[in-house]
């Protein structure tokens, strides 16, 4: 049974990482942030239970669940918000816009980092995130739980209720295309 | 690169790009865990818990059938005695119902017309019986 203390440790140390995972499907910050909080308190709740050494794999399990039940609501909700938008004029967009919230810290790491490398490397990295985000759901969860949260093929095949073949299949292809994509991009790791 | 060396490679700019997070949202990723962490069960319980997961853990095959068992026995003994108890709601209306006619019938309240009812005289033999 997981101890407070390993709980916490292991909820910081999968955070930025579910967090990521979230944008990926979803492609919005704040709904990403959601479903990671909800994941957090489910696990919290229902598994205090378990050994430390499952909470990964709960934890993914959870968050693809919460990942799966947003598409879903989110079906049912632009069905009617297609059916009333077409009653209602244009409504202002981004009107709520933080302007503070486009500021980012400086790291202090980075100080030493010339401006244009820094630039250059932001820019890889976000199409690195733009063409993950771009891949089949399936591919980008087994390559995510794979390469990225170091969890075994069998772990992984468990995760997504699958069978470990179709793992080594997504990943390869996932693996595959984003070569590819990034190879088409001139980005070179 | 193989795909080994390139996943690598993918896992350090995904790290490093997780790492340069907004504060905004990494202070909300704080706050989210400092949250769920409220509501771990405290230790008493989690203590209560690992007890009665290691006394299963003892007795796991036992308790497993005796679970499948329980779950199966007792919805099986709440419909029976839900059958039993309509029974004899059953039982009770026909003795109450037979209890006014017979009531009636003694005070002269049943019109003259009824004996006349072959329908009442069959109704009449049967609660004899």
């Amino acid at each position: 049974m997981a101890t407070r203390q390993e709980m916490s440790q292991f909820l910081a140390s999968v955070e930025r990482r579910a967090f990521k995972q979230a944008v990926f499907a979803v492609r919005d910050d704040d709904v990403a942030l959601d479903l990671v909080q909800d994941a957090m308190l489910k696990l919290v709740e229902k598994y205090p239970d378990k050994p430390a050494a499952e909470l990964p794999l709960l934890f993914q399990r959870i968050l693809q669940n919460g990942t799966t039940d947003y598409f879903r609501r989110q079906k049912v909700r632009n069905l009617w918000t297609t059916l009333l938008s077409s009653l209602q004029g244009d409504s202002e967009e981004g009107g709520d816009r933080d302007i503070l919230e486009t500021i980012e810290p400086e790291i202090g790491s980075e100080q030493a980092e010339s401006a244009a490398d820094r630039v250059s490397r932001e820019q890889t990295l976000t199409i690195i995130d733009n063409e993950i985000k771009k891949l089949p759901k399936r591919q980008r969860e087994a390559f995510l739980m794979r390469y990225w949260e170091d969890m075994d093929v069998s772990e992984t095949a468990q995760a997504m209720g699958c069978s470990e073949g179709s793992v080594k299949t997504h990943c390869s292809r996932a693996t595959h295309t984003l070569a590819q994509a990034l190879r088409a991009k001139g980005v070179t790791l | 690169m193989n795909e080994q060396q390139f996943s690598a490679q993918i896992k350090r700019a995904l790290d490093e790009s997780s790492g340069r997070l907004p504060y905004r949202v990494s202070h909300r990723l704080t706050t989210a865990r400092e949250t769920a962490m409220t509501h771990m069960p405290v230790d008493g319980h989690g203590l209560v818990m690992r007890l009665a997961a290691t006394h299963s853990s003892v007795t796991a095959v036992e308790s497993g059938t005796g679970w499948r068992f329980a779950g199966v026995l007792v919805p099986l003994c709440i419909v029976v005695a839900g059958l039993f108890s309509m029974h004899a709601w059953d039982l009770s209306a026909k003795a109450e119902e037979l209890a006014d006619v017979q009531t009636a019938m003694l005070t002269d309240d049943v019109p003259i017309d009824t004996y006349a009812d072959r329908g009442f005289g069959v109704f009449i033999k049967n609660t004899r019986q």
